[in-house]
């Protein structure tokens, strides 16, 4: 009995200092402007952005956001929806152009001066209802220490030479398998299909998400993996090590770029449009560092550790439709 | 008024169906015995409350408990299998059930009750560690302790060796007379309920085929059951007199029957003569048991000596035999 | 069936309540999205995803049971000194995250990896062992990973059941083969079933170790479909057609294992543990090292990368690098460590509390379908799960830290009741019916039967369940992410974000703490009881 009743306690302990922090974090300033802002959650999350951006948007402006994690991208989108006309969300942010469309028809326009500063590239909505802050490339990433030939353009890969020595990562659970997909139809053309082929032949492997297919990689399982230009940026900055480089291929590359929109009906308007400038602005380098991603303003001058993340010149983009079109056809394609 | 009485109880099971009533006195240990699946092990579990009766009412000390839990009944149980509670010591198993106590009630009660079952030392043993006969005797302490008003007892010495059994039962009658304590007590050993009995009840699927007195049982069945369960003894179709035909039994005790060379002259004439062949003959120790064959079937008999010849005349007294369905 | 008998059920209810509603509401929430089951059942692909999921959970869980077999025989007859140590060992990689042993696979058994090395350098670079990247990879991870249930869970059954028949058919002139196929077989038969039922429910959702070491892109299993549907293709309505169809599925097996196969009736006598003699000596150092040959390595290789980086060079960066993250302020190593241990030391305790009821309930009422309710969560897969909680997570306002923390120990205790139960379901058999009995006799209220009787005598099995329990919640990652907001970090949630930026060997650092914490825990739950 006495161990059961010191259980409870130790439970009853812990979830009362639990509810004392939180209501602590909640008793804000009533007179004080606020933000509800919705994100993805590792965006949200102890080492994600939030922690620099939020304290110094706060700082600069006075304004109070209020940020709140509400799973993947899709599903911020989706919580939005659910919460239809009573949702207390007045931005959302970290929306990639891929799954754009699912959110136009919560978000209002907002034609920030900053979108001038912006690739133009980048500016994939008209209508500047999802504003971009932030992009990455995808791209195969090579150990220097194997000792291969270099690859310069996809259809180099499917030669003898890589076989096996290539990671890939699967189009059906991953978002880089995806971007990669589409990657190969933006530069391949109907020939993606036979590139595929035969690189599930030739490649080591298809990973199930980026996690596991870079840790064979980096365990040296094989010199070649997908992932993103920005990779190389970690292995500098983490182990003090240029082992581990991009490539850049004469293709292109396929990019995915996040952005913010302001949610229809706010009643912050204000408060939202000096958010978005200030991640268009200020945020840029802290947004780009924490994410692994260039910034989108063209303006700023870039970390020096980012001199090992080569900024490619020729650049694709797709869609939510296309993507979930083209796993359609691989799926036939490849495994059926 | 019956300290206990049991009125027209029912209980229905799968194969058979109990049935009975009867009653008992303040103080008085009632052995219930019969073949498997006669319902002894039923009748504990309903006036012990473990299971419910259909019908009828159970009254003990003058208070209908048939509605009462098993909990307030205040009737106390020793298993077959002691089920000791085996996270407990000797001692915390026999405080379990005592109640209203101080600690110092408790340890004086418990050092009596263990002196009465003959354990002294034994209060800090571990269960497990005891023999099949400690554990049984530190049960009925633990019984004993919860100060039942009647205790059941369904077969306690059934797990322990013939020895043991003996000296135990003789011990557990001991334990009886001192402590006063009412008890019922199941068992399938006819011996072990006449050693220690006031009364015996006999059950046969599920009824009272009788109750009374063990010497009474013995010698004065009321029927074949009876005789045959109460002890040893021959059955013949041979006919009660000579013109009436009757579809009864002749059952003969073996030790009524007396072993004579044949050709003996009858000389009384309560007794009936018949001619017998002996077909085999037992030594037993202190006296030998005779299988013969007579002209209404198989008789065996008790004889302090073997018989010397095969051919014999076995005299027996008219009042010993007993007619029976 | 007694009045107070009743008292059981009652102290069972909210157990039950808990987990029907915490396991409902998101099962629910998938459910009403499904819109075309129809289309799925008769869609062939459907079925072909299927068929290789059976194929590679089946496989799986047969061969674990099958090769656990010999040593839960063994060690549920002898004693000797290294047995727990042993069962510890084999029981740490039950806590490992699949991310992980993926990980420690790669390094011990990758074509780079440790065991290729050496093998290289014994033969001049000849020899070399392709062991990933093949359908045999698969399985002999999921064996990996599954051994301990299996070695566990029958190892358990057996040591508590008397051995006499064993001796009876040796005197009766059977060899020991026949012994083991006529009369042990039989015996463990329902423990065996227990335990493949639970490693294929446990294989049937794995996806990470399946695609990435199985190296073709045939090899799919219905989870990664459901988490394709999910994420990639952004149709909720088709995913959770199939998340449905694949509940139904894993309900079917449950059903159909879980009933009929209650333990014969239990004996009163455990038998003694023998020590070693002779040749038996032998035998035992046989085991033991096959043991640590094949449950070591990957836990090792991860050690190693803690310690090592990848040319081979000592350095404690990646411990500095955790223990740093302490002054960074926010989301510390710490937290991460105190959340985790908080968390599976509660949801295990409630977990085992609320099994050890729902477990009496079933043996005391009989009423065999609560431990199959209750088993149930086990059939959703964790992406269905997550789903489920995602969405709920939508519908409740979780702004505040508090209820987040709760939402996901809700969670844990669900995810983690059914092992708990079916750890402790056979210690509940085991208690003889009669001392119930004998208790009430002596005027105990069920209250007090239950507090000072039953809840003791299943001590042993509690502190097991514990054990497994908390190893799993410590393992446990889909529905803390889920409903954890972000705000809520585990070690398991750390890992994966440390990989996340590309810092693998902290979170082989962190999966030593996490794998010190399991084992400390698992050498508690098998601890010896002393008779």
């Amino acid at each position: 009995m006495k161990k059961a009743l010191s259980v409870i306690l130790v439970m009853m302990l812990a979830i009362c200092s639990i509810f004392a922090q939180s209501a602590s974090e909640s008793a804000a300033n009533k007179d004080q402007k606020t933000l509800t802002v919705y994100a993805y959650d590792t965006f949200c999350g102890d080492w994600g952005a939030a922690s620099a951006v939020i304290p110094a948007f706060e700082e600069a402006t006075g304004i109070k956001v209020n940020l709140v994690s509400a799973g993947a991208a899709i599903e911020v989108i989706n919580k939005v929806r659910l919460e239809g006309a009573n949702t207390r969300c007045d931005v959302i942010l970290g929306i990639t152009d891929d799954i754009a469309d699912k959110a136009y028809d919560l978000l209002e326009s907002y034609n920030s001066p900053n979108i001038n500063n912006i690739d133009s590239r980048l500016v994939f909505d008209p209508q500047n209802r999802l504003i971009p802050y932030d992009y990455g490339a995808f791209a195969f990433v090579y150990d220097s220490e194997a000792k291969i030939e270099l690859p310069t353009c996809l259809e180099d890969l499917k030669k003898d030479i890589y076989k096996d020595k290539v990671i890939l990562i699967d189009p059906r659970t991953s978002s880089v398998g995806t971007g990669l997909l589409m990657w190969t139809y933006n530069a391949l053309g109907e020939g993606w299909k036979d590139w595929w082929k035969t690189m599930s032949r030739n490649a080591l492997t298809t990973a199930s998400g980026w996690s596991s297919g870079y840790g064979l990689f980096t365990e040296g399982e094989a010199p070649i993996v997908i992932s993103y230009t920005t990779s190389p940026v970690y292995h500098v900055m983490w182990e003090d090590t240029t082992r581990y480089q991009a490539l850049l291929f004469t293709d292109g590359h396929e990019v995915t770029i996040e952005a913010a929109g302001i949610v229809k009906g706010t009643k912050h308007r204000q408060e939202a449009e000096a958010f978005i400038d200030f991640l268009l602005t200020q945020a840029q380098i802290d947004l780009a560092n924490a994410n692994s991603m260039y910034p989108a303003n063209t303006k700023l001058e870039l970390p020096p550790a980012y001199d090992f993340a080569p900024v490619p010149e020729k650049i694709y983009t797709g869609s939510s439709e296309l993507a979930s079109t083209l796993v359609g056809q691989w799926t036939d394609e490849i495994v059926k | 008024m019956s300290y206990l009485e049991c009125n027209d109880l029912k209980r229905t099971h799968r194969h058979f169906t109990l049935d009975l009533s009867f009653a008992m006195d303040k103080g008085e240990l009632l052995c219930i015995i019969g073949p498997s699946g006669s319902g002894k092990s039923t009748l504990l579990s309903l006036i012990a409350g473990i299971d419910d009766t259909e019908r009828g009412s159970i009254i003990l000390d003058g208070e209908d408990i048939t509605r009462t839990s098993i909990q307030k009944r205040r009737i106390g149980m020793v298993f077959q299998d002691f089920s000791l509670f085996p996270t407990m010591n000797v001692e915390q198993n026999i405080q379990y059930g005592m109640k209203n106590k101080t600690p110092e009630e408790k340890q004086k009660k418990t050092e009596e009750l263990l002196e009465l079952v003959g354990l002294k030392d034994y209060a800090k043993r571990k269960v497990l560690e005891l023999s099949g006969g400690e554990a049984q005797r530190i049960a009925l302490a633990r019984a004993i302790a919860a100060e039942p008003r009647i205790l059941l007892l369904d077969e306690p010495l059934s797990a322990l060796d013939a020895p043991l059994r003996k000296r135990l039962r003789e011990e557990l009658r001991n334990i009886h007379c001192r402590t006063g304590l009412t008890m019922i007590y199941v068992t399938h050993d006819r011996e072990e309920a006449f050693a220690i009995a006031d009364r015996i009840m006999i059950l046969r699927s599920g009824h009272i085929q009788a109750i009374g007195r063990s010497e009474e049982l013995y010698n004065n069945p009321q029927s074949l059951f009876v005789a045959n369960f109460t002890g040893e003894g021959s059955t013949l179709k041979m006919p009660r007199n000579q013109n009436i035909d009757e579809d009864s039994i002749a059952f003969i005790r073996p030790e009524d029957i007396i072993i004579l060379p044949k050709g003996t002259e009858e000389t009384n004439a309560d007794s009936i003569s018949l001619d017998a062949e002996v077909s085999g003959s037992e030594y037993n120790g202190s006296f030998y048991t005779v299988t013969l064959q007579t002209e209404y079937g198989e008789i065996r008999a008790t004889s302090a000596r073997r018989p010397e010849d095969d051919q014999v005349m076995l005299s027996i007294p008219k009042g010993k035999i007993k007619y029976l369905k | 069936m007694k009045k107070d008998d009743s008292y059981y059920i009652r102290h069972a209810l909210p157990a039950l309540a808990v987990t029907v509603i915490v396991f409902l509401l998101p099962v629910a929430s998938v459910l009403l999205k499904a819109r075309n089951i129809g289309r799925t059942i008769t869609d062939p692909y459907t079925w072909r995803l299927l068929g290789f999921t059976v194929l590679e959970s089946g496989l799986s869980a047969l061969l674990s049971v099958v090769i656990a077999l010999p040593f839960c025989i063994f060690f549920s007859r002898y004693t000797f000194r290294l047995r727990k140590a042993m069962l510890t060992i084999s029981d740490a990689a039950f806590a490992l995250p699949a991310i992980l042993a993926a990980l420690g696979f790669v390094i011990y058994y990758g074509n780079n990896g440790i065991l290729n090395n050496i093998l290289k350098s014994l033969t001049n670079g000849k020899a070399s062992l392709k062991v990933l990247y093949s359908f045999k990879a698969i399985i002999l991870a999921h064996v990996y990973l599954n051994f301990p249930v299996a070695f566990s869970l029958i190892t358990t059954a057996l040591s508590n059941m008397p051995d006499t028949e064993e001796k009876a058919s040796r005197l009766l002139g059977a060899s020991e083969v026949r012994t083991f196929f006529r009369i042990t077989l039989p015996k463990a038969m329902g423990s065996i079933i227990s335990a493949f039922t639970l490693i294929f429910l446990f294989c049937f959702p794995s996806f990470l170790i399946v695609m990435s070491l199985g190296g073709n892109p045939r090899f799919f299993t219905m989870e990664a479909e459901i988490y394709k549907r999910t994420y990639t293709d952004v149709d909720p309505s088709s995913s959770a057609s199939l998340a449905v169809f694949s509940f139904a599925v894993m309900a079917l097996l449950l059903l159909a294992t879980g009933y009929g196969r209650e333990d014969k009736k239990a004996q009163r006598a455990r038998h003694k543990l023998k020590p070693l003699a002779g040749n038996k000596k032998a035998v035992a150092i046989i085991l033991c090292i096959l043991i640590i040959l094949f449950m070591a390595p990957p836990m090792l290789s991860i050690l190693y990368r803690a310690f090592f980086n990848r040319d081979g060079d000592f350095t404690l960066k990646a411990w500095s690098g955790i223990i740093n993250r302490a002054n960074s302020g926010a989301g510390t190593s710490l937290d991460a460590i105190i959340n985790s241990i908080a968390i599976a030391t509660i949801s295990a305790t409630v977990a085992t509390v609320m099994a050890t009821r729902i477990s009496m309930a079933a043996v005391r009422n009989r009423l065999n379908f609560l431990s199959l309710l209750s088993s149930l969560p086990m059939a959703v897969g964790s992406v269905s799960m997550g789903l489920g909680f995602a969405f709920l997570a939508a519908r409740i306002p979780l702004y505040n830290k508090a209820v987040s923390f709760l939402l996901v120990l809700l969670a844990h205790i669900v995810v983690i009741m059914p092992f708990a139960i079916r750890t402790i379901l056979p210690g509940a058999r085991h208690i003889p019916v009669r001392l119930p009995l004998a208790a009430k006799t002596l005027g105990a209220k069920p209250n007090e039967i239950y507090r000072r009787i039953e809840y003791p005598m299943l001590r042993s099995y509690r502190r097991r369940a514990f054990a497994f329990a908390f190893a799993l919640s410590l393992g446990e990652v889909n529905a803390t992410l889920a409903l954890g907001e972000g705000r809520i970090t585990t070690i398991p949630v750390l890992i994966y974000k440390l990989i996340n930026q590309y810092n693998y060997q902290g979170a082989s650092a962190l999966a030593v703490v996490l794998l010190t914490i399991a084992i400390v825990m698992f050498a508690i739950g098998e601890k010896e009881e002393k008779q």
